[in-house]
């Protein structure tokens, strides 16, 4: 994992840096600082613990900003008075640096006698520095006398190890630089507290310590990039990363150089090396990276050792038509003017090995540290070009610069295009059938048409501001078919011209044989172009043969209308009542029906019909009446049956009436047969 | 004893009570209130220059796990469960993942209906690809290429590419893209990738304009680009069958705190953005792919015959019936009634025979009335509701139709009474006719 720590933020960092414009960064600009100071005000919601709020503090003080709403000189107090935690007591105390805040002796009598009682009792580098951080801050406002410094400052020597790094604890397995930096930070606060009691040994000691320090720094980009890597013991400590440790070497050697007189040695290039660095990574990550970042810049910015100053190309991308010019600055990485003299060494063109320009000195405006380009002006065209400066700092000794640093810069400005050729060629003698000249101005919309045996032909000239053609990046041509079929092409540059010229024949089938209106659009850009362009030239109706068998003809790729959204509603056709006959015609019916009915009751009267043979008495008429009840009682059924009963229900029924039905009717017709008998014998 | 059995006997009413009066608020979470994330970056510094992104997950109640790419104990699952709900991928150049974590089981995961975030950016490794195939999406082939937009881009001091693009060509769903809608153009730096037309699943929500393309800006083009303007999709989405959704974006820089709160002015236009569009665009669709907004679910899907609550087993032609279902939206911590009035219920065999749309009543009850179609055989009662950003509902109830009784068809029909009276003056002259031939003299 740690393995892959370095590796990966190199990858990110990669990343990152495609941002910027060339390898090696800017300084933090306006724009830069008003970003990070956005963040920083969003992220204040979320600080709750005292070493986040000097972590806000510091930042803000970094970017140069007073916010005091984050914690007061009086809470600050409190917690110095009563906290019990050293590490607590140090925060508090740098947030009282931060603020300027004021004590009195009297009240943090006791905490200063508790923290001189805890340095005796303390082997943790960390304990010591917290202790000795807050001292250092507190003697600043009254006397504070150290029982016994040499003692403190040989507990944290004897912490460190053969290669300059150090432990934070005596069992502690491994070493650190960012351990390193701390304990020098420390000792510094120590000198501070009791300078008269180190010899010049001791302080060449530490010197030596912190000029060795740059020695762990890793080589990060391609750029000359630097940086202190996090080691696994950090991780047991704090962490933080890269950033972190960077940062803590770079405070613990300037808390060395700002305590002691002389010079410390330390490289001129790795000091840059680490400023870059910073600069890299940029304000715009967490309040974490952010606070160490800035703390880095701050302390880069401002220190007894070396200051880096970083050369800076303002605008770098500078608008020809704008007549802006180049300013050159030196600055402090947080953007302080420091005087030098700068010399173009050369100018190149992007792509190009010649270069145009030579040794030129720049003239400087000395009170901003601005150095203006005005002479090479009026030699560019639009395009990209690398500037190579020497700088040269009047005080020397006190900054550290590259002596030679190149810039990307983008020059832009207006290329015209004075008109277009659009025109259909024949085939086979490229003879011309139809030109036109689309003409920017008017934007005149064409219609063409042409057949697959015939060639469309587009030309233009792009020239830039200094009349020399221009090749753009873009350059396409887009036909676009009614059902929004589109198929591009591309301008090449052809002679003094961008020409396309399609030959329709061997396009037939890019084209799916789709016949029809397309319309032309051609769009044409550039990143050095300020009027990049999308301009509709007209139409072409394009007669292509029809497909050879077998070949789908491609249609529409129109999505369906209720891919999303309502579908139209449904509703059931039912189907018709069937035609029947009118009331009037079947009521008309219903009484002929009834008519034979009548004319059987009207025969019955007029036979004078009458019941002379119904059985007088007895068994007989009991007989006769069920027989008749039975067969009335299954015509009934069979009005029942029409009405509600179903056909299982109405055969059974009729099943057990029917059987009834035969005793009666045996009985009673055989008793008028034999009633009958005699007559019929005897006639 | 007794009385304890009976307390509790109480106790479960009123809780039965409680939960008809609370009504959809007794539903069921079904999903995680505070759901877990692993977030994977090739470099820990992507917690950093992405913390307002992340902050605002955390602030929204999601447990984020920050792990690295190449962390030897990655895992997805533990003893056959998944670890965590969502998977968020900043690793634009991970080749390969540490512990049990592939291309594979990723894609499982994302099979298993959780939600994945994954940002690529230029360099963007071979796995990766994969996973964005996986899902329907090709990301530019050639490994230099990115978006660029010469007349779309913000104007920037450091962009010297015309690759940083002002993009606001937004998909038009409220669900996706929350209420507002984004206020301001979103920065998009890095690749470009294309979905095919005919996959219905991933939906572009932001493309390029008709005049960017995709190409190696340090090198003259020596054809036209493979992908090029409105086809270039700079992010997209999938929702899976199975409702797992998929946020796929071509630019990591996207979700960055430097891009949340850049201020920028859009090439040619002359108003001036005070901040991009970015941080609420990153936002509203990480509550969409976390299905913090259109996420569906239907329960109580009834059906019966007007004036009759019961759910019968079978309908008759021609019976007037009543359809009623609930619908309800998941916003992250309940379930919220959900509103519209495009809610449609089909009646279906083979064919929709009828096809309603549902009346609310704004509690997320929806309701329609229709009269069977006199056709017999089975049908179904389908809602399919598949709208942009929402989950799809398709709910199908199985009902047969019968066709009348014998006895259910009309008895006395006014044109055949002429039959009527014939059948039963028939019936009365046989009986007098028998009386008659048995007793006349």
């Amino acid at each position: 994992m740690d393995s892959c720590r370095n590796g990966c933020l190199i990858l990110a960092l990669v990343a990152l840096l495609c941002l910027s414009v060339s390898a090696s960064p800017n300084v933090l600009s306006e724009a830069d600082k008003k970003f990070g100071t956005e963040l920083l005000i969003k992220s204040e919601g979320s600080v709750s613990t005292l070493e986040e709020k000097y972590q806000l503090l510091r930042s803000f003080q970094v970017l140069g900003i007073r916010r005091e709403e984050l914690i007061t000189c009086s809470e600050v107090e409190a917690v110095l008075m009563s906290s019990t935690s050293v590490k607590d007591l140090f925060y508090a105390s740098k947030c009282g640096e931060t603020l300027l805040c004021s004590f009195q002796e009297s009240a943090l009598k006791t905490t200063v006698s508790r923290l001189l009682s805890s340095l005796d009792n303390t082997e943790a580098l960390l304990d010591i520095h917290f202790s000795l951080g807050t001292l250092a801050f507190l003697k600043v406002q009254f006397p504070v006398a150290l029982n016994d410094p040499v003692s403190i400052f040989q507990k944290i020597k004897v912490l460190s190890a053969e290669d300059g790094s150090w432990k934070y604890n005596p069992d502690d397995a491994g070493t650190s630089a960012k351990a390193a930096g701390t304990a020098l930070e420390t000792m510094g606060d120590l000198i501070s507290l009791a300078g008269q009691a180190f010899d010049d040994a001791k302080i060449r000691y530490l010197k030596g310590v912190a000029s060795k320090l740059f020695e762990f720094l890793e080589k990060y980009a391609d750029d000359g990039t630097q940086f202190i890597d996090e080691r696994p013991l950090d991780g047991l400590y704090g962490g933080g990363g890269p950033l972190a440790a960077t940062s803590q070497v770079v405070k613990g050697v300037a808390v060395v150089a700002s305590h002691t007189s002389g010079h410390i040695e330390v490289p001129a290039e790795r000091v840059i090396s680490v400023a870059k660095f910073f600069l890299t990574a940029g304000i715009h990550g967490s309040l974490l990276d952010m606070f160490h970042v800035l703390d880095g810049l701050g302390v880069l910015d401002k220190n007894r050792f070396l200051v880096p100053v970083i050369l800076s190309v303002r605008p770098s991308v500078l608008s020809l038509s704008a007549k802006e010019v180049f300013k050159i600055s030196t600055t402090t990485v947080l953007g302080s003017p420091v005087s030098a003299t700068i010399t173009l060494r050369k100018a190149v063109r992007a792509n190009e090995k010649e270069p145009f320009l030579l040794n030129q000195v720049l003239e400087s405006d000395e009170t901003k540290g601005v150095h203006n380009l005005n002479d090479i002006l009026n030699k560019l065209d639009i395009g990209s070009y690398d500037l190579t400066f020497k700088v040269k700092i009047l005080e020397e000794g006190r900054y550290a610069t590259e002596p030679i640093t190149i810039r990307r810069v983008l020059v832009t400005g207006v290329a015209s295009i004075p008109e277009v050729e659009v025109g259909v060629l024949d085939s086979d003698t490229g003879s011309t059938d139809y030109v036109k000249r689309w003409n920017p101005m008017s934007k005149e919309v064409v219609s063409l048409y042409a057949t697959h045996l015939q060639k469309l032909y587009f030309g233009l000239d792009i020239l830039s501001p200094r009349q020399e053609q221009f090749i753009p990046h873009q350059a396409f041509l887009k036909l676009k078919h009614e059902t929004k079929v589109e198929h591009l092409f591309l301008l090449k540059p052809s002679g003094k011209k961008l020409e396309l010229s399609l030959n329709l024949l061997g396009l037939v089938e890019k084209l799916n044989y789709l016949s029809g209106i397309y319309t032309i659009d051609l769009i044409v850009g550039d990143v050095a172009m300020e009027n990049p362009v999308m301009w509709n030239l007209g139409t072409v109706e394009l007669d292509l043969p029809e497909p050879p068998e077998g070949k789908v003809k491609l249609t529409s790729q129109a999505e369906s209308p209720f891919k999303y959204g309502p579908r139209p509603e449904i509703t059931h056709m039912f189907r018709p009542a069937e035609k029947r006959a009118p009331p009037t015609l079947s009521n008309t019916f219903l009484a002929l029906t009834l008519v034979p009915l009548l004319g059987f009751l009207v025969g019955l009267k007029l036979l004078n019909t009458n019941m002379k043979n119904f059985p007088s008495s007895g068994l007989p008429v009991l007989a006769a009446l069920l027989f008749h009840l039975g067969i009335g009682s299954i015509l009934g059924l069979y009005a029942l049956f029409w009405l509600k009963l179903n056909l299982f229900q109405t055969l059974k029924l009729l099943a057990l009436l029917g059987t009834v039905l035969t005793v009666p009717g045996y009985y009673i017709l055989s008793h008028l047969a034999d009633a009958s008998a005699p007559k019929v014998k005897s006639a | 004893m007794a009385m304890a059995g009976r307390a509790i006997q109480v106790s479960s009413i009123i809780v039965i009570l409680l939960g008809i009066a609370s009504g959809s608020l007794s539903l069921p979470p079904d999903r995680s209130l505070h759901p877990r994330i692993l977030v994977l970056v090739d470099d820990l510094t992507v917690k950093s220059s992405h913390s307002l992104f992340f902050a605002s997950l955390a602030d929204r109640g999601y447990r984020l796990e920050f792990k690295l790419t190449s962390d030897p104990s990655l895992a997805l699952t533990s003893y056959g469960e998944y670890l965590f709900d969502g998977l968020i991928l900043f690793a634009p150049a991970a080749e390969h993942f540490g512990g049990s974590v592939d291309i594979a089981s990723i894609l499982d995961f994302v099979d298993s209906g959780r939600d994945l975030i994954l940002a690529a950016d230029v360099g963007m490794s071979e796995t990766l690809r994969t996973i964005a195939n996986e899902c329907g999406v090709e990301f530019d082939e050639d490994s230099n290429a990115v978006v660029i937009d010469h007349l779309n881009f913000a104007e920037s001091e450091t962009d010297t590419e015309h690759s940083l693009i002002a993009a606001d060509t937004f998909v038009a769903s409220s669900a996706i893209l929350g209420e507002k809608g984004a206020e301001a153009p979103v920065l998009f730096q890095g690749i470009a990738h294309s979905v095919a037309p005919a996959n219905d699943l991933v939906i572009k929500v932001l493309s390029a304009s008709a005049s960017a393309y995709s190409a190696n800006p340090e090198v003259q083009l020596n054809g036209p680009p493979s992908l090029s303007g409105t086809s270039i999709s700079l992010v997209s989405v999938l929702q899976a069958r199975n409702n797992a959704r998929v946020l796929i974006s071509g630019s990591l820089s996207l979700f960055s705190n430097k891009f949340f709160v850049f201020p920028f002015k859009k090439f040619g236009s002359s108003t001036s953005f005070q901040r991009s569009g970015n941080q609420m665009f990153a936002e509203e669709i990480s509550k969409w792919v976390f299905h913090e907004r259109g996420h569906l679910k239907a329960v109580n899907v009834h059906h019966h015959k007007v004036g009759n609550l019961e759910e019968p087993s079978m309908y008759r032609i021609t019976d007037h019936i009543e359809y009623s279902v609930e619908i309800y939206e998941w916003t992250g911590k309940t379930w919220k009634p959900y509103v519209a009035d495009d809610v449609q219920v089909q009646f279906y065999m083979m064919s929709p025979y009828i096809l309603k749309t549902l009346n609310h009543n704004g509690q997320g009850l929806y309701t329609t009335s229709f009269q069977v179609p006199d056709v017999y055989g089975v049908f179904q009662f389908k809602l399919d509701y598949n709208r942009l950003g929402y989950t799809t509902l398709a709910i199908s109830k199985q009902i047969p139709v019968r066709p009348f009784r014998h006895n259910e068809y009309e008895r006395f029909i006014p044109a055949a009474y002429p039959y009527y009276s014939s059948s039963f003056s028939m019936m009365f002259g046989f009986f007098l006719f028998g009386v008659v031939f048995l007793y006349h003299k």
